[in-house]
């Protein structure tokens, strides 16, 4: 057989007379020599083959084996290639290795055409929906809001079901699925729906005059970045309406997270990544896939946190690539978290691991990692971190205890509110609680004794104070109302003074402080308005977080001083503020600037430590 | 031929304990030192190091190294897994010419075979390679070893030999001192711009041309997504041009994709297939209007046929170097099979991994559209010419769109 080969390959050419099957066997045998290698065997057969000398040096013949595949590899590849079977399989989803819930929750899937399987497309009950938009994984409670405002586009709901639906939407404050929340908002009758119309209007209209000044930047007839002169909230709350934007708006927003724009800044890239986190848009995917990529942890982290929130085939595979070769604890439990988020929870036992460093960091991600990763298995455990005495990693846990959702955490959490003093771990707690809740009448269980929503009150309200004296009473109120006269008359000065000595008459009442400290912040005065917001709150402190309208300027005054210490160098400042406001209940603030006020002191954070 | 066994330094020993661990789960090791953690892994053959400390090449790596180092050296020789060879020792110090580098590459590929992806002696050769070649390595060179070793992971025999015979045959090129404009072309694409006095040499130029670039990817290198590619069509010859960059590098035109350059002069290397470009002199936006769109349908191959020619005559143009781009057509959109059909029937796979169905990637970027003409690099595989989807051009509504899948 050899020795006819030899005859027909003399000289190492196919020469004439060599039929298509002779240059099929002689490119498999030089395939079989370079892939099992020439070390170790017998070299004459080969070298016969090839036309050589028995003693030819190795050199030579590899020199000869590359060069007549090489040639039998282009002339294989420019024929038509024999029919072959369809890759089966090749175009099916490679689904991840998903963490097991045998429950109701565990089983509902997004759009089902199998009978008699749940799917949340064709789910009627409201209650169950709602449920599910509060309890569900991310792509439930995304489709959940979807069905909602299907069924209120149907006008097929009672005016129980648009109630009970309404209520869901004021109390929800979920930045995750924020535009799906404003897209049902906007389907509802009343101001809350005109609210939410004018909201994505206004984000539409300031799109288009972003998109016009994006051309001129890159034409050149402009030298400034148009989203970076945006503040950061604004920006974020333009992103969590990405989805609406034109390409041309959103590749430019792709070009920055990038850094395709000749001078790339890393803090201008965290930036961009941290307001399109929420996003959602898969014609982000391109650009942050080539991020997670870079060797900037930072970079990492906060693209894997945007990446694994849009509904996208290619972050999948993107993202287990990062995992398997991240090295950096902080980086690889964000991609385990993101991994999570998908359903893959091939990270949870490293996660799980991480929660015994002893580095703040390094636990901190991991209790947030655990909000994707966690299972029942892990509450008590998180448990004794919701005791903790650091109010950030105690309110950490409560969010991850409550996306884990299991029922035997509440009763603890019950104890922990009542007891908080911080306001932002009470309503960390009552968020928890109330997920809780909804995951258990989702899994048909019940909360045991004492650990029920109803069990949650909060104490400070009930608290009966002595009034001071009818006559004092009187006579502030009555500075106070000449003062708002004065504010509507726009005698600033006056108006201040008024309200100040309605404070001063009257120490234990919060309004004339609020309003003050508001005319000062409309005016920029930050300074000014921020001890008066202290005061305030330091009086009523529940009945001003109660208030979202007093609470976004709140929020505001301590991001806007923040920004401006900043400014002057005195990073440690600006992060204590960050750190203040956050202690505060700011479940009634909007979800774009909460999370802008999490992304400064996370920066702030990044930036104290180097 | 000689049979002596080598005598492996440090760095092997430490190298050849990480791999004999390797087989029992070994992945990285973290050490703490001065407050920091120091992790050592394995990747692409080459042991990395990062440090918390966020500084390359730092104090605490290099004691971390030392300590390990000093560790493998104390095993008795029987422990260190060291894969014997037929070859003469190599010599760690001596900087080898680039020539005599890739044929000790090839002659070590030919030798230990391709079924041993983990082969020291390949190591070694591309060791020896990088060290010969100019600092930094080129990118053309870069893209080849990147290529090299992602071939050698899988095995591929065919690709091996098509980069190993292009390298071969230039240089035989090389030795023979031809001086023709395509031999200078092929030393500027190896080697870099070898005369810093005339940089210009053996390039071509690009006036007063309007490109659209229509994708991009990160493909490896020395390092897993080192480098970034672009296509960019010219629009009235039609010809794909590329441009490229190594990561954390600026010299590169700026703007998304798509975007359209008004190039007022751009330089060309000629020695790949698609040549690539450096845009010099330039204008662009952002606004591709449907005109743009149309040229590159009206591009598209739409038989299967004549993709195959084409990415045929690009092998021959240049066997190491051509990773032809192609704009094709497809009939239909085989969703189960993972493939294009075209008018003829003939089917065009699209490349998958055990991660990745490329399929669903391109489903997911065209968003429900219908898909006109996929953008992508062929790549001859053992079963056939397959497709690297990067791009593809969708109808929505009425206009025409470019959807990005990387």
């Amino acid at each position: 057989m050899m020795a006819e080969r030899e005859l027909r390959f003399s000289r190492g050419r196919f020469e004439g007379g060599c039929t298509q099957q002779d240059r099929r066997e002689a490119r498999e045998i030089f395939a079989r020599s370079l892939r099992e290698g020439l070390g170790g065997k017998p070299g004459a057969p080969l070298r016969t083959l090839l036309g050589m000398a028995d003693d030819t040096d190795d050199r030579v013949v590899a020199r000869a084996i590359v060069a007549e595949l090489a040639r039998a590899e282009v002339e294989r590849l420019s024929r038509p290639e024999r029919r072959r079977a369809p890759n089966a399989g090749a175009g099916t989803s490679l689904m991840p290795v998903a963490n097991v819930d045998r429950s109701f929750l565990g089983r509902l899937k997004i759009q089902s055409e199998v009978e008699g399987e749940q799917s949340v497309a064709s789910m009627a009950d409201v209650p169950t929906l709602l449920a599910v938009l509060r309890a569900g994984s991310l792509v439930q409670r995304r489709a959940a809001a979807r069905r909602l405002a299907e069924r209120q586009i149907d006008n097929a709901l009672s005016v129980d079901d648009r109630r009970r639906i309404q209520d869901v939407l004021e109390q929800l404050r979920d930045v995750e699925i924020a535009y799906e929340l404003l897209a049902c908002h906007a389907v509802l009758s009343g101001p809350a729906s005109r609210e939410a119309q004018r909201a994505r209007r206004e984000v539409i209209e300031l799109g288009l005059s972003l998109e016009r000044e994006v051309v001129r930047y890159w034409e050149g007839d402009a030298h400034e970045e148009p989203l970076m002169k945006l503040s950061g909230d604004a920006r974020a709350q333009l992103m969590l309406h990405a989805r609406d934007l034109n390409d041309v708006l959103v590749l430019h927003v792709g070009a920055l997270i990038e850094g395709t724009t000749g001078s790339p800044d890393p803090l201008v890239q965290r930036a961009m990544l941290s307001s399109v986190r929420y996003a959602g848009d898969p014609r982000l995917v391109p650009s942050l896939v080539a991020l997670l990529e870079v060797n900037d942890s930072r970079l990492v982290i906060e693209t894997a946190r945007a990446i694994s929130r849009v509904e996208d085939a290619r972050v999948w595979p993107a993202l287990v690539a990062a995992y398997d070769r991240s090295v950096i604890d902080v980086e690889r439990i964000a991609l385990g978290a993101a991994l999570g988020r998908l359903g893959d929870v091939r990270a949870a036992d490293y996660v799980r691991s991480q929660l015994k460093s002893e580095d703040e960091h390094v636990l901190t991600r991991a209790l947030e990692g655990l909000r994707t990763l966690g299972t029942p298995e892990d509450v008590p455990v998180v448990l004794t971190f919701v005791r903790s005495a650091d109010p950030v990693i105690a309110s950490k846990a409560a969010h991850t205890l409550g996306r884990i959702s299991d029922g035997r955490g509440l009763s603890d959490l019950g104890r922990v509110a009542r007891e908080a003093k911080v306001s932002s771990l009470r309503a960390a707690v009552e968020e928890a609680v109330q997920q809780i809740g909804a995951r258990l009448v989702l899994r048909g269980e019940e909360p045991n004794g004492e650990g029920g929503p109803a069990a949650f009150t909060d104490d400070r309200v009930s608290v009966v104070e002595a009034q001071p004296a009818f006559g004092i009473r009187f006579r502030a109120l009555r500075l106070y109302v000449t003062g708002r006269l004065w504010q509507l008359l726009g005698a600033r000065e006056r108006a201040l003074l008024r309200f100040e000595d309605a404070a001063k008459c009257r120490p234990d009442w919060a309004m004339p402080m609020v309003v003050a400290a508001m005319m000062y912040a409309a005016r920029d005065e930050y300074a000014q308005a921020l001890a008066l917001f202290r005061r305030a709150l330091e009086l009523a402190r529940s009945r001003v977080e109660r208030n979202p309208l007093i609470m976004l300027h709140v929020a505001r005054c301590f991001l806007r001083r923040s920004e401006q210490v900043e400014r002057d160098g005195r990073i440690a400042i600006a992060r204590g503020l960050m750190h203040e406001v956050l202690t505060l209940d700011l479940r009634r603030v909007p979800s774009s600037l909460r999370f802008e006020i999490g992304r400064r002191h996370e920066t702030l954070r990044m930036l104290g430590t180097g | 031929m000689s049979g002596e066994p080598t005598v492996p330094t440090a760095n092997e020993q430490l190298l050849a304990r990480f791999l004999q661990h390797a087989d029992n789960g070994l992945r990285r090791l973290t050490i703490e030192i001065g407050g920091e953690q120091v992790t050592v892994w394995l990747r692409q053959g080459r042991l990395r190091e990062s440090c918390t400390c966020g500084l390359e090449r730092c104090e605490h790596v290099a004691l971390v190294l030392q300590f390990l180092a000093e560790g493998a050296a104390q095993l008795s020789p029987a422990e260190v897994r060291v894969r014997s060879s037929m070859r003469p020792p190599a010599n760690d110090e001596a900087t080898l010419p680039l020539p005599v580098a890739f044929e000790e590459l090839c002659l070590a590929t030919a030798r230990a075979g391709v079924s041993t992806p983990d082969s020291p002696t390949i190591k070694q050769a591309l060791v020896q390679l990088l060290a010969a070649a100019p600092k930094p390595v080129p990118l053309s060179l870069a893209r080849w070893v990147g290529r090299f070793m992602g071939a050698l992971s899988v095995g591929d025999a065919g690709e091996l030999s098509r980069l190993l015979d292009g390298a071969m045959s230039w240089v035989d090129e090389l030795r023979v001192g031809d001086a023709s404009f395509a031999a200078s072309a092929n030393r500027r694409a190896w080697l870099g711009p070898v005369d810093a006095g005339n940089s210009q040499a053996a390039t071509d130029s690009l006036a007063e041309v309007t490109l659209l670039e229509v994708a991009r990817e990160w493909l490896s290198g020395l390092d897993r997504a080192a480098i970034e590619r672009r296509y960019l069509v010219e629009l009235v010859s039609g010809e794909v041009f590329t441009e490229e960059r190594r990561r954390g590098e600026t010299e590169i035109s700026v703007g998304p994709c798509p975007r359209v350059a008004h190039v007022a002069f751009a330089a060309l290397e000629t020695a790949m297939r698609p040549r690539r470009a450096r845009l010099l002199q330039y204008t662009i936006t952002p606004l591709v209007t449907e005109a743009p769109w149309q040229r590159v349908v009206s591009l598209a191959h739409t038989e299967i046929a004549s993709l195959r020619e084409r990415y045929a005559a690009d092998l021959r143009a240049s066997p190491a170097l051509a990773e032809p781009f192609a704009i094709f057509a497809p009939a239909q959109v085989d969703v189960v099979g993972g493939a294009l059909t075209d008018t003829r029937g003939e089917r065009l796979t699209l490349r998958t991994s055990p991660t990745m169905s490329t399929m669903d990637a391109l489903l997911a970027a065209t968003r429900g559209a219908d898909i006109v003409c996929v953008l992508g690099r062929l790549l001859g595989r053992a079963p056939g010419l397959i497709l690297q989807p990067l791009s593809a051009v969708v109808r929505s509504g009425d206009w025409l769109e470019l959807r990005r899948l990387t």
